[in-house]
């Protein structure tokens, strides 16, 4: 079918604005700072064509890089595993209707409906070391009910040592509800002859869970993973907040390094190298779970 | 080898050119703005006519054009403004060079106006010959990178602030002061009284802040129109200075101060003005003056009948005796183990004497495993093992400063700015004294002296406007005839010596006062300070302050400490980029010390 003119100014104007945003904010930016991470500059003076010496220096540096990597390695599979394991679980109850589903729902969601910056601030009161430390005075309780654990109070949670460990409960906690929503709705969808089968057959529930409920969610499933994945990768707040803004090689993740190495020390060609790994791993983090879980879809 | 733009920054001169007409009548044929083409014929003809004809295009002399509207006083009929580019043989460009701002006639009723050097940054030019090839993608592409253009032109420009221009016979200073505890209301003050006393000379000091100064101001200095001064500690100013970008105060500080005949330069305490002094040329001027010592509340000292210590062991025995009575003898800010650099670097004088820090000052290879050096980390290590309060290492400087001030720890090392940072939360009846970091046993330093330097630096970028009014300004702020307002109105130590009179601050900051008598020696007040932190910015984020922390929470032994200091140091000598500037060697024998 030949288009009218109507219809060509039609799509024109409709993807524009799409076309624009992307543009302008997305593919010239991503360019440039491709560019940057070839060139050293302090974003003074003149820049400096260097090739690939900003990559080498991430790698054979003092090492702060692989560290960050590190930290966002282990977040990625600790807190990301966690979250994981945690939300299929809530989802499952919930969708089996348990006594207050409602209410659970509300609740598990509810880290997601407050910005970033204060849950990263909540968290630092909740392990606060003066009188405030919520976590602090629960251990302590312990401590003299219990005798348990037998520590060193006030433990120093954000402390430098610790701050990355003490990441993973708030992450748990804030990420957990969304990814338990995402998978309660797609469990939703699944029609309930399929249960109402697999129960005659005297399936039990965690039978069910594994041969019913987790093959039909599986396309969900592997968009939760790529998310996950992706978000911990660029996790920045919680580190950047929870440090008081200044980061040190003891606990920086890839953005933090990647904003600390351009906005204080002035290295914009190594900030820009750790920007475009940052971007290739993600790519790659997507492209391989998605290949890895390339199935049909089942239509029901 | 430079790269092209610098070639090409050579080459040229740049110019904000406005096109007008005598007449209300006549106007310029072409108002439409396409490149070069806008530019009307006779123009065109008198900049390029004398180029030898083997340049090729239709203007080689024109590198780069933009246009934008004014508001001219001067010529009311002003119709158009034109950044140009000029090649160095074209004859307006001589021109420029004579000539601060000239009128230019072109024919009978056109004539523009010059003013060279509006163009900072060559190779960022809105103009690129290239950008016409475009117009083969067809229009919705011309239109979409117009309108992409057109957004971010004017979030870009809307969300900075612009110098004022100057208008009629008013000359503007815009003076961009952070706003950090101690406010900008003194400081517009001052400028307002400056203002008022050049009233005559048709010049107004534009002064404005914010706490996130630097974010504002740094994308100003790339766009080539910075304030006038800037006060900001945040921005890479070795950089600037190794770039060009800022301009020295030397002229200055020889001429005489406000308030005294002496030359301003003899007055500043001395080593204030070290922080940014590069081979003799000072490009910036300290606003206040920073002491490190340890802060205590004498009311709680005179009831449990502590008294301050001289020594380390009467220090050790002191904490000890804090402790037993159930309170935490020290406080730290441990989000931010920097804050105990300044305690690591006065030990290291008590320590080691002024000589060690000449030769840390001086990058030496193998400086922090020195014996002397392993000695102050010990100390500090010892010290935060035995005595911080529990949990410190994770609170911030704001939270243990209040388990301060709340009397939960009975001390807390910190810097002449306590008073001004915890005003609100210091209960009456707290009366904060401070005393200087304690002598060590054997040490080869004067344990007199102490870790003092210049703090709040005013810089003058290069390209801003009105460098006399800035440096003139600036000169008028810190001065002996401010300095004693200053201390009343923000309780601030000048760096201008004895400026700042004992009736004019509080009792905390007439500690600070008496420990700097104290510390005069042979009339020369005893201070030091290490320049590393503000010259090295990775070695400080990437290496001294997690070696501080790992230190501090015992994971590294003194000796490990001392190597990732050492080894952090021999990277900054491989590497190339990085400008290590002479700086004013302290003399040991001149402070009683031995050499």
């Amino acid at each position: 079918m030949k288009r009218t003119r109507e219809q060509t100014i039609f799509i024109v104007l409709f993807l524009a604005p799409a076309f624009l945003l992307f543009t302008g904010f997305v593919a010239i930016p991503g360019v440039r700072a491709l560019l940057y991470s070839l060139q050293k500059w302090d974003g003074l003076s003149t820049p400096e064509w260097v090739g690939l010496a900003n990559f080498r220096e991430l790698f054979t540096d003092d090492g702060v890089f692989l560290l960050a990597l590190e930290h966002n390695a282990f977040l990625t599979l600790v807190a990301g595993s966690m979250v994981l394991s945690l939300s299929l679980f809530f989802a499952a109850v919930l969708h089996r209707r348990v006594r207050g589903a409602t209410v659970f729902r509300v609740a598990f969601f509810f880290p997601n409906v407050i910005a970033s910056v204060a849950i990263a601030l909540l968290w630092v009161l909740l392990y606060s070391t003066t009188d405030f430390g919520v976590v602090n005075g629960a251990l302590r309780w312990m401590e003299t009910t219990l005798g348990w654990p037998d520590i060193d109070l006030p433990f120093p949670f954000t402390g430098k040592q610790y701050l990355i460990y003490s990441i993973v409960p708030m992450l748990v906690w804030t990420m957990t509800g969304f990814y338990m929503v995402l998978f309660l709705a797609a469990m939703e969808g699944i029609p309930e002859t399929f249960y109402e089968v697999a129960e005659l057959e005297g399936a039990s529930p965690l039978s069910q869970f594994w041969h019913v409920t987790l093959p039909l969610i599986r396309e969900v499933l592997v968009v939760g993973i790529v998310f996950l994945a992706i978000t911990s990768l660029k996790l920045f707040e919680p580190v950047w907040i929870m440090d008081n803004e200044w980061p040190s090689r003891d606990t920086h993740v890839m953005a933090t390094l990647l904003y600390q190495k351009v906005f204080s020390e002035y290295n914009v060609g190594y900030g820009s190298a750790v920007a475009v790994l940052l971007f290739v791993l993600v790519f790659f983090a997507t492209l391989v779970t998605l290949r890895l879980s390339r199935r049909e879809a089942l239509e029901y | 080898m430079g790269t092209r733009a610098q070639v090409l920054h050579d080459r040229i001169t740049t110019a904000c050119i406005s096109i007008g007409k005598e007449s209300q009548h006549t106007w310029i044929a072409n108002t439409e703005i396409r490149g070069i083409r806008a530019v009307p014929r006779y123009v065109q003809q008198e900049i390029c006519a004398p180029l030898p004809a083997t340049h090729e295009g239709p203007n080689p002399a024109l590198l780069s054009l933009n246009s934008q509207r004014v508001q001219d006083d001067r010529a009311p009929y002003v119709e158009k403004t034109f950044n140009l580019m000029l090649r160095h043989d074209c004859p307006l460009s001589r021109t420029l060079a004579r000539r601060d701002y000239s009128r230019v006639l072109i024919s009978g009723e056109f004539y523009f106006y010059c003013r060279p050097g509006r163009l900072a940054w060559p190779s960022r030019s809105l103009y690129n010959p290239r950008v016409s090839k475009l117009r083969k993608l067809g229009w919705p592409a011309a239109a979409a990178f117009a309108l992409a253009g057109a957004t971010a032109f004017t979030t870009w420009d809307g969300a900075l602030r612009a110098a004022r221009p100057d208008s009629g016979t008013t000359r503007r200073l815009e003076a961009a002061i952070f706003e950090g505890g101690y406010g900008i209301n003194w400081h517009q003050k001052i400028a307002a009284q400056y203002t008022r006393a050049h009233e005559d000379d048709g010049i107004v000091v534009d002064l404005w802040g914010e706490p996130r100064l630097a974010e504002k101001v740094k994308p100003r200095i790339l766009r080539g129109d910075p304030p006038g001064i800037v006060l900001e500690s945040r921005l890479p100013f070795w950089l600037m200075i190794s770039t060009g970008k800022l301009l020295p105060f030397d002229d200055e500080l020889a001429k005489p101060a406000y308030g005294s005949d002496r030359p301003w330069r003899e007055l500043f305490i001395p080593g204030t003005l070290d922080a940014y002094t590069s081979d003799g040329s000072v490009y910036a001027i300290p606003t206040s003056f920073g002491a490190w010592g340890c802060w205590y509340d004498a009311r709680q000292f005179r009831e449990h009948g502590w008294s301050v210590p001289k020594t380390w062991p009467e220090f050790e025995a002191l904490c000890d005796q804090i402790q037993a009575e159930g309170i935490a003898p020290l406080a730290f800010q441990g989000k931010y183990p920097y804050y105990s650099w300044f305690t690591y670097v006065s030990l290291l004088q008590r320590c080691g004497g002024l000589s060690l820090i000449n030769r840390v000052n001086g990058l030496e290879p193998g400086v922090f495993s020195e014996p002397d050096a392993l000695r102050a980390a010990r100390l500090l290590q010892e010290m935060a093992a035995k005595y911080f309060q529990k949990g410190a290492m994770a609170m911030t400087h704001t939270e243990s400063q209040l388990q301060f001030v709340n009397n939960k720890a009975a001390m807390i090392f910190c810097g002449v700015w306590l008073e001004n940072e915890q005003k609100d939360t210091i209960p009456p009846g707290f009366e904060l004294r401070c005393f200087n970091v304690p002598a060590v046993e054997g040490g080869k330093g004067n344990p007199q002296m102490f870790n003092g330097l210049g703090m709040e630096f005013i810089f003058m970028p290069a390209e801003g406007q009105h460098s006399d009014i800035a440096a003139d300004f600036t000169r008028y702020l810190v001065s002996p005839l401010n300095a004693p307002d200053m201390g009343e109105s923000i309780g601030v130590i000048s760096p201008i010596r004895g400026g700042t009179p004992r009736s004019a601050v509080s009792p905390a900051l007439q500690s600070v006062l008496d420990m700097m008598d104290e510390a005069s020696i042979n009339g020369a007040p005893g201070i030091f300070s290490c320049r590393l932190d503000t010259l090295l910015l990775e070695w400080h984020q990437q290496v001294m302050v997690p070696a501080l922390g790992a230190l501090l929470e015992g994971s590294i032994t003194p000796e490990e400490f001392g190597k990732r200091m050492d080894d952090g140091i021999t990277r900054v000598h491989a590497n190339p980029d990085i400008i290590i500037p002479n700086f004013t060697q302290y003399d040991p024998a001149a402070f009683g010390e031995a050499t």
